[in-house]
């Protein structure tokens, strides 16, 4: 049995993932309101009561990917004449990288 | 027959609610709302606990529930050194063995524990022992016979090593004085990856692989030879165990299959306990009591660092966690760095992209209020919801740094008095009268200054460079965590302030930047934010009380330069931050861990 759930659903804020189901499955939260849940009853659970859209593991993936392309060309964009690398770390944060889902 | 009158002398207690601490076990009460007789009855479970910081398997353990040690490990091709303590709500990095070793034995306490045997691709087969203070590992006896897959027993100068695999499986059995072995009775078969507890005179085998496959053998040690035990219920190998030879617990394992079944042993047999581990696993650590067990690490398949508590009490323990909280208005990245308000009063304001604007949240949902006057990212912030304050930070898209202040009275912001010097990316703590802002860019990254409601004046600068950083405290009180741009990881520096001078203190376990935090100087969670340039977005949380770093439970939404942060050790928020271009909205919020008293109702049968 493959160990996680993989799909996409929007975080609609408090409640949406309680302590409890902290407790009760493994969840990760991707780029592109991608969802990694643990393969049990009460994980499944969560994911089709969040009307979630269960996604295979590859295309959970792409959408990770796609995101993260798009912020890495966003980060290369973003420049100010004379700005050290450093610099430019400070102002916009590290240089996004990609995200192997697991 | 005897009435609960003339028994205990008193009569049933009469309640309208059941008492919420822990009273005697047994202690019997009339709960007249329910119409219930009621009573602290004890039963099993087992509770998730705060991973260790790296997932490991076939590992050396020791310890009880709340003072345990984990070190050595697995895979074969690339054997660990690594130790780490547990204490009782995460684990922190302790220093690591003379040698890296997997498949070794375990025996003794978190301060006087011995790491046994074990294998290693060079040499291979170890003979040699190290033993730990509770700070460091020191060479010990040699094993007459080196071999790992063994098991342990004991204490560490009153230690026993049994079974073991050297090419072939063993039945040897040896003795610990604290500085050299003796042979003792060999086991009656010969077994590996076997299960051990006890003592050196009443030492406990069980499981196990006799070759091939598992065997739900257990046997007794009494000092000098071993006799046949009850078989458990469950053949199995790579098992965890807890306990004394007359009160053991044997959880986990392979079967073949992985289990999670738990089993408890009297002396004389083996039952199926009630309670099984949450995550099925084998090859695990383990330590503690058949009361009060611990299980950390093994594989699932896939080698994981969980760790679970195990407790037959009379309490309910709840672990901690993370859960969702209100999303921000507007995804927002990059805001004070420092700990405001609480989880039902919290504040954020400023961030990037370049905004003033404050949002407030009452524990369940953010309001826009209103704005700073000079929009700002990565700045110090600190306060309260009806009295923040906003130290220095950047405001424009470039490298625009400001000296300027503001502060908030729970609905405006009005300029404060100027810093000594323009600067960002630094992190403040105290109040909004009595505050210190430390750190951040440009170079000197060491500048503090203090803030006493009208005016900044020069502090004695931080011993190292901190930008990006975080902290929080109070202006006599203060701490400062990681920070700084390098490549490829962030600092784990910390340093504490004591109103005077900065001192630097035991490190974080992980180094990071751009984090979020919430508490004081003696306890505190932090969000770990960003922690190298190939591991951005991360889900990782630590914890300081006072003097050590222990893991937390992680987030569910990776991470870094949130856009605010608050709260205490046990009840904190974090919310927006970068997780992909333009940031997110996201909030999370922090409970501890809580144990509580569980009545139950008593029926006739």
């Amino acid at each position: 049995m493959a160990l996680f759930i993989y799909g996409t659903a929007t975080n609609t804020g408090k409640g949406f993932f309680t302590a409890e189901d902290r407790r009760a499955f493994f969840l990760r939260g991707y780029p592109a309101n991608v969802w990694v849940v643990g393969n049990n009853e009460k994980g499944a659970l969560w994911l089709a009561e969040k009307n979630g859209v269960e996604k295979t593991k590859s295309e959970a993936q792409a959408l990770v990917t796609a995101e993260i392309d798009a912020a890495k060309a966003a980060w290369d964009a973003d420049n100010v004449e004379g700005e050290t690398a450093e610099q430019k770390e400070i102002r916009i944060g590290p240089k996004p990288t990609d995200i192997t889902l697991p | 027959m005897a009435d609960y009158k003339e028994i205990k002398g008193n009569r049933v207690q009469y309640l309208n609610s059941d008492p919420t601490t822990l009273g005697n076990e047994g202690q019997v009460w009339y709960n007249s709302t329910t119409g219930t007789l009621k009573s602290f009855v004890a039963f099993e479970a087992w509770s998730s606990g705060s991973s260790l910081g790296t997932a490991n398997y076939r590992l050396g353990s020791a310890g009880t529930q709340d003072a345990a040690l984990a070190f050595g490990g697995g895979p074969a091709g690339s054997t660990k050194n690594i130790t780490e303590e547990y204490n009782g709500s995460g684990w922190s990095t302790g220093n690591t063995l003379g040698t890296s070793r997997y498949v070794l034995g375990g025996l003794g306490l978190q301060t006087a524990g011995l790491a046994i045997g074990g294998n290693n691709p060079t040499p291979g087969y170890i003979n040699s022992t190290e033993e730990y203070d509770g700070t460091t590992w020191t060479a010990g006896g040699n094993l007459g016979t080196a071999r790992g897959q063994l098991a342990a027993a004991g204490t560490q100068t009153l230690g026993l090593a049994f079974g073991g695999y050297n090419g072939s499986n063993s039945s040897a059995t040896e003795e610990y004085d604290g500085s050299a072995w003796t042979a003792g009775g060999s086991l009656g078969t010969a077994k590996r990856d076997l299960a051990g507890t006890g003592t050196q005179t009443a030492g406990l085998a069980f499981g196990g692989n006799p070759g091939p496959g598992t065997t739900n053998q257990t046997e007794e040690y009494d000092g000098a030879a071993w006799t046949a035990g009850g078989t458990l219920n469950t053949s199995r190998k790579e098992l965890g165990s807890a306990g004394i030879q007359t009160a053991a617990l044997a959880f986990g394992g392979q079967t073949p299959s992985i289990t999670n079944v738990t089993e408890n042993y009297d002396g004389s047999a083996w039952t199926n306990n009630p309670a099984s581990l949450a995550t099925s696993r084998y090859a695990l650590g383990s330590a503690g009591t058949q009361t009060s067990a611990l299980a950390f690490g093994g594989d699932t398949p896939g080698i994981t660092g969980a760790t679970e508590e195990y407790n037959f009490a009379s309490i309910t323990v709840t672990a901690a966690a993370w859960s969702s909280g209100g999303n921000l208005t507007n995804a927002r990245r990059a805001g004070g760095f420092g700990s405001v308000g609480t989880q039902t009063t919290g504040l954020a304001f400023g961030g990037e992209p370049i905004s003033g604007e404050t949002e407030e949240y009452n524990g369940s949902s953010w309001t826009i209020s209103g704005s700073l006057n000079t929009g700002r990212r990565s700045f110090g912030g600190t306060g309260t919801q009806t009295a923040a304050l906003a130290s220095l930070g950047n405001t424009a898209a470039g490298d625009s740094p400001t000296a300027a202040s503001e502060e908030y009275n729970g609905s405006t912001w009005t300029s404060g008095n100027s810093g000594t010097s323009a600067r960002h990316a630094n992190a403040s703590a105290g109040t909004q009268t009595s505050a210190v802002t430390f750190g951040g860019t440009p170079s000197p990254n060491v500048r503090t200054e203090e803030y006493d409601g009208t005016s900044y004046s020069a502090g004695n600068a931080l011993n190292d460079n901190h930008s990006v950083h975080t902290g929080c405290g109070t202006q006599t009180a203060a701490i400062a965590c990681g920070g700084n741009p390098s490549t490829p990881a962030f600092i784990t520096t910390v340093e504490e302030y004591d109103g005077t001078s900065w001192a630097t203190v035991n490190s974080m376990i992980i180094g990071s930047a751009y984090q979020g935090i919430a508490g004081t100087q003696t306890s505190l969670i932090l969000q770990s934010g960003a922690q190298s340039q190939p591991s951005l977005f991360n889900t990782d949380t630590q914890g300081y009380d006072g003097t050590n770093w222990f893991t937390q439970p992680s987030i569910a939404t990776g991470r870094f330069d949130v856009k605010g942060s608050g709260g205490t050790s046990t009840a904190a928020y974090i919310a927006g931050g970068q997780t992909s271009p333009g940031g997110t909205t996201a909030t999370e919020e922090f409970t501890g861990e809580t144990s509580a008293a569980t009545a139950s109702t008593l029926t006739t049968s």
